[in-house]
């Protein structure tokens, strides 16, 4: 089946999935928006509303969306697949990276 | 568009109100049961609920008298019984005696009558003697009669709450549609949230209009993010928030750069204190804590006649939940929108507006922010919001800095 994803703007690496993709993998994702269209395959099911990577994003690369960092990747990413806390990290208020200096580790 | 009109209340200070309350002021955590019980005797009575009992430092104690009187002059209140235990009980140095509290709102023309325990006897003899003001005042304020004004003539304020990714795509940025209209019309608009600036304060920053409010905006923002690394944790450990995370937003910077959207586009003219009203019209950014409970009444308290709950809802579970907020601001109805189309539909009867029809493609965004203003134009007429049918108050949180003492 082929299932909706909405991108916000031209610098994004992720889009919105609309329609739910629920089976594991396989399906078809449409990602349109700001005049781009990506046609991915689903590595697995992401929940309406989530994030699917339009791009192979590599560890340590940041994420953007509304063509802002969002994060940066935590491990590899494939066009394709879910993106949310299992393999995204927040930069900002990251007290448990700070010692009792205050400095980060 | 000048045909943006609707009917309001003038008041004696010049604020325009939409709604024309008596109302029953607590002016000490003693009086609550005082002003609770007379409110339920009362038609055309709002009633709030002081916030305050422990011992708090000067400067929390001032963000509880500002509190206090602006709800009492508030912009939707004809005229205030103010309830205390006595006229000189409880803090005197920042004005919060229930006498002083009297003085100050009635120096904005209203009608006020103090009544306190002491004077009257006992709580049943005070809460007669409130019963008896609010009835003669409820009559006086029914003669008052709504008058023509302007879109610009509003005064609003948004918090966004229970997000999700389409708080930020369709939900925030047609509030943000209905501030930008609001702002060229001459109107005043207040958002906030300094928590949920974090990772998009640069662009918040570059739309104040003067570079010493963007180094305090700026400094603010750095001193609330060094706040949440002093707990040790990674600020996701409380936001975003589990609710957040189950729908999808998986960062901070991600929650942020939503729900800044919310703003519109306009210039910032300057940083308000919570609760405090702003020094002139336009875009001002309120500082305060984001608990819901905390900055709806907080946005009343700064002159907001209609606080709107901007509000992912995807999480809900169930399909008629109790909203977070239901009459803390008392005097101003609060009004909530969505932008997920899911949960509009599940929870139709909390919602008064839904534009989820931005995400299914069946309304742009400026036409979903058209149909926003011409619903908040009708609710400032009269039309009753879902949560104003409801009777129930709950106390508002002080953001206050501490320590308890």
């Amino acid at each position: 089946m082929v299932k909706r994803a909405m991108i916000i703007n031209d610098k994004d690496t992720v889009a919105i999935v609309v329609d739910q993709i629920d089976i594991q993998a396989d399906d078809m994702v449409i990602a349109e928006g700001r005049g781009r269209s990506v046609q991915l395959t689903a590595k697995q099911a992401v929940p309406f509303g989530h994030k699917v990577a339009l791009v192979d994003i590599p560890a340590g690369a940041k994420i953007y969306k509304y063509g802002e960092v969002i994060g940066v990747a935590s491990k590899q990413i494939q066009a394709g697949e879910h993106v949310h806390v299992h393999n995204i990290e927040g930069a900002r208020g990251r007290g448990d990276l700070v010692d009792k200096e205050g400095l980060i580790r | 568009m000048s045909n943006d009109s609707f009917e309001g209340f003038l008041r004696p200070d010049g604020t325009v109100g939409v709604r024309n309350y008596v109302l029953l002021l607590s002016a000490d955590f003693y009086s609550n049961l005082t002003v609770s019980w007379a409110a339920n005797y009362l038609h055309g009575t709002r009633y709030m609920l002081s916030p305050v009992q422990e011992p708090i430092p000067g400067y929390d104690r001032e963000i509880v008298e500002r509190f206090l009187v602006n709800i009492g002059r508030h912009p939707n209140v004809a005229a205030t019984v103010v309830l205390g235990l006595g006229p000189k009980t409880g803090f005197s140095d920042q004005g919060l005696w229930p006498i002083q509290l009297a003085e100050k709102i009635a120096a904005s023309g209203r009608p006020v009558q103090l009544v306190t325990v002491e004077e009257e006897g006992g709580i049943h003899q005070a809460i007669g003697r409130a019963v008896e003001a609010a009835r003669a005042m409820v009559i006086e304020a029914s003669s008052i009669r709504r008058q023509r004004f302007g879109l610009g003539d509003l005064t609003l304020g948004v918090k966004c709450g229970i997000s999700d990714p389409f708080s930020a795509v369709a939900g925030n940025p047609v509030v943000g549609y209905l501030f930008d209209r609001l702002v060229d019309a001459g109107g005043t608009a207040l958002f906030d949230e300094k928590t949920e600036v974090i990772g998009a304060e640069h662009i918040v920053a570059q739309r104040f209009t003067d570079p010493a409010t963007v180094k305090r905006f700026l400094s603010l923002v750095r001193e609330e993010e060094e706040a949440a690394k002093s707990t040790g944790e990674d600020v996701r450990a409380t936001n975003p928030n589990p609710v957040n995370k189950e729908q999808g937003i998986s960062t901070l910077e991600e929650k942020s750069l939503g729900a800044i959207a919310k703003s519109g586009t306009r210039p910032i003219q300057g940083i308000v204190a919570y609760g405090e009203r702003p020094p002139g019209k336009g875009l001002w950014f309120m500082d305060g804590w984001p608990a819901s409970a905390s900055l709806i009444p907080g946005l009343a308290a700064a002159g907001a006649v209609i606080p709107i709950f901007q509000m992912g809802g995807g999480s809900w579970p169930s399909d008629n939940p109790p909203f977070p907020q239901i009459s803390s601001s008392a005097v101003a109805p609060v009004f909530y929108s969505t932008g997920n189309p899911r949960a509009h539909k599940r929870l139709e009867s909390n919602f008064d507006f839904g534009c989820g029809t931005v995400v299914e493609g069946k309304e742009s965004l400026d036409e979903a922010g058209e149909r926003l203003i011409s619903k908040i134009l009708s609710v400032a007429s009269g039309e009753c919001t879902k949560m104003e049918t409801l009777r129930f108050a709950q106390p508002a949180l002080m953001p206050y800095r501490g320590p308890l003492l």
